[in-house]
């Protein structure tokens, strides 16, 4: 008999009281680095997500000056992001309106809405519409969304998730054709009171969700 | 005797390691606080950036009517830019470079632009000539337009507090260089997003014998809407209209 060992367990049992403070510290720390590293990553997809819908902006608007429908056509087919649903459309903004609130939504699933502008009042706002070469009627919107159908199944993640919906504006100048009014002059002979364009300025509206 | 002192050093070693693993997990929490703010400040950064590049272009761009009507009605058109430069290249007989139907187009075609940020943004639109004096080279800088639209809290009865931010776009006039307004008035109003600085070269007949172009910078600067007092008085920035908004 060694006394000499009178409170020896063996080497686990003695050193059983420092293995909780130990484990403690492992619990501790792996769930630190599990919720840190689950932030990290939620952060980095939502600065990802926005990147990606700033890119898209940027294809879209190009260098802020658009001449016609055929350019923003190309400029949508251009369009390529993975991993995010978005319907962009350009909207006409009045001269001299300061109050410009309304719900970009709306305009996802119809291609007009109510706009808010000064005293209350409200007006109604529709996506822009020019003719293109051929002189058919365009509507200004780009999607990656194939079809409708598709869009109606959507559409009740765009109402319920506000924290992966993305709506973004920029303003864009662009080029419009005046339209050729005709005239009747004192000789009798008819012609043009306009030709050429004019820039107006227009909004690019993108709503993107996840 | 040393033996029987094995189990304590053990647990010492274990406590030590839990305050260093405490420590790193308080690092780590401070750190995923602060990232997530850092990712949506720098999100809206880029943003309110991309915006106001799109924003001068666009108002850079646009078009406006000679004739006073609108651009539907009007028989004749012009680039707005175009119709800057030709009232920059003539001193009016009141000594103004501009004339108040130039002014009034500008104002409306920039608050337009900026309509979709104008309910929570105030914004600082300017064009600063950087022409040089024909003797001797010297730049002899100065403000061609500068175009505020901010607000200062006055009282206001029906307001909580008794006070209330009364915000509109305004002319200004500045003898200070641009570096100043940079310095002194971005510092006044908070974190600010601007567009890159674009040229313009305007047409200087001052001289008719020496007609010349004047190279001229253009640029867009946005914030969170603030009381502009301090920036104003800090800036020497004088805003005649904005500031007759405390008197009335």
């Amino acid at each position: 008999m060694n006394f000499n060992k009178k409170g020896f367990l063996g080497p686990i049992g003695d050193d059983l009281p420092s293995l909780i403070p130990l484990l403690f510290a492992l619990v501790i720390f792996f769930s630190t680095f599990t919720s840190t590293f689950n932030v990290y990553q939620k952060g980095a997809a939502t600065f990802s997500n926005n990147t990606d819908v700033l890119r898209l902006a940027n294809v879209l608007k190009g260098d802020s000056y658009l001449r016609d429908f055929s350019e923003f056509e190309t400029a949508c087919n251009q369009v390529t992001v993975s991993g995010i649903s978005f319907k962009a459309f350009i909207i006409p903004l009045k001269i001299g309106s300061q109050n410009f609130n309304f719900n970009p939504k709306e305009l996802v699933n119809k291609d007009e809405t109510q706009i808010l502008v000064s005293d209350g009042k409200t007006e109604t706002i529709s996506v822009l519409e020019r003719a293109d070469s051929s002189n058919e009627l365009k509507k200004f919107k780009c999607s990656n969304i194939p079809d409708e159908e598709n869009l109606i199944l959507q559409k009740k993640d765009i109402v319920s998730s506000e924290d992966s919906l993305f709506v973004r504006f920029f303003p864009i100048a662009f080029e419009d054709k005046l339209k050729c009014g005709v005239i009747e002059n004192p000789h009798g002979l008819t012609g043009c009171t306009k030709t050429g364009f004019a820039v107006r300025p227009v909004l690019l509206v993108v709503v993107a969700w996840l | 005797m040393a033996l029987n002192r094995k189990g304590q050093a053990s647990v010492t070693d274990a406590m030590y390691f839990l305050i260093i693993i405490s420590g790193l997990a308080t690092l780590m929490f401070f750190y995923t606080a602060n990232y997530g703010s850092l990712v949506t400040t720098q999100t809206v950064k880029q943003y309110n950036t991309e915006f106001a590049t799109s924003a001068l272009k666009t108002i850079l761009y646009s078009s406006t009517a000679r004739d006073n009507l609108s651009l539907n009605e009007s028989e004749e058109i012009d680039y707005l830019l175009a119709v800057l430069k030709e009232d920059y290249a003539i001193i009016e007989k009141n000594g103004s470079r501009l004339k108040d139907s130039t002014k009034t187009s500008l104002k409306n075609n920039i608050e337009t632009v900026m309509s979709p940020f104008q309910r929570n943004f105030d914004y600082l639109y300017y064009i600063y000539s950087l022409k040089k004096s024909e003797e001797d080279e010297r730049l002899l800088e100065e403000f061609v337009i500068i175009f505020l639209y901010s607000g200062l809290s006055v009282e206001d009865e029906d307001s909580p507090g008794g006070r209330n931010i009364l915000r509109i776009g305004s002319f200004c006039t500045s003898n200070e260089s641009l570096d100043s307004i940079r310095v002194n008035f971005v510092r006044h109003v908070g974190e600010v997003s601007r567009a890159p600085e674009l040229s313009v070269f305007l047409p200087d007949y001052t001289d008719p014998k020496n007609p010349r172009n004047v190279r001229a910078l253009s640029s867009l600067l946005m914030w969170p809407s603030t009381d502009i007092k301090e920036a104003l008085q800090a800036s020497n920035l004088n805003c005649p209209e904005l500031q007759n908004l405390t008197l009335n």
